[in-house]
């Protein structure tokens, strides 16, 4: 069973997905990882400043839905 | 002449013995001043004695205080340090156990990182409806 580190978690999976393919992240974090972790920190500070609400109303109904989903699956009818 | 002798010599008498009076008295109050300012004499040098002694005792006082002082400063100054040394050396494992963790899950890491960032953001926009 190969590692973690190697297969590429889903968080790594979700990054390059989000990144540009021309950007090696990885190389970049695992080179600097204190100021790889500070930027994303201020990244996250400032997206949260500005756009935080929007976010975390689109992931609330993204998980309301996913839910439902669920849901009806689980029952085999629409009840949601 | 016989009689007016005996007239003078009494007549000298008085002045005589009121000289030697005085001159006793004299000589008793000179006793007297002279007892005082030996018995004065003697207090100041006690007194002299008594702070000369209290002046050695607060020397040393202040020495024992002074080196106490030392012997304090010196411990607080050597925990101060040890816990410096202590923080210190705690943080570098702190940091290199940080890297590693980097190292080894670099995306779970930016995510997190920019998680605690994005929330820290979105407590500290405050009242803001834009």
């Amino acid at each position: 069973m190969q590692p973690m580190a190697e297969r590429g978690s889903t968080a790594d999976q979700l990054l390059d997905d989000l990144l540009p393919e021309e950007l090696d992240w990885q190389r970049l974090v695992r080179s600097y990882p204190l100021p790889a972790l500070a930027l994303a920190a201020v990244g996250g500070f400032f997206l949260g400043r500005s756009r935080g609400p929007e976010i975390v109303s689109a992931l609330a109904g993204f998980a309301a839905d996913t839910l439902t989903e669920s849901v009806n699956q689980l029952l085999g009818k629409e009840v949601l | 002449m016989s009689e007016k002798s005996e007239k003078t010599v009494e007549a000298i008498d008085p002045a005589g013995e009121a000289k030697g009076a005085v001159s006793e008295r004299l000589d008793r109050a000179r006793e007297k001043f002279s007892g005082v300012v030996e018995g004065m004499e003697k207090k100041v040098k006690k007194i002299g004695e008594g702070a000369e002694r209290t002046g050695q005792q607060v020397r040393e006082s202040a020495e024992k205080a002074t080196v106490a002082a030392k012997e304090r400063y010196e411990v607080a100054r050597e925990k101060v340090k040890q816990g410096y040394d202590s923080a210190r050396k705690n943080l570098d494992h702190l940091g290199d156990d940080v890297n590693e963790y980097v190292r080894d899950n670099p995306g779970r890491s930016l995510l997190i990182a920019a998680a605690v960032g994005f929330l820290l953001g979105l407590l500290l926009r405050g009242g803001r409806r834009d």
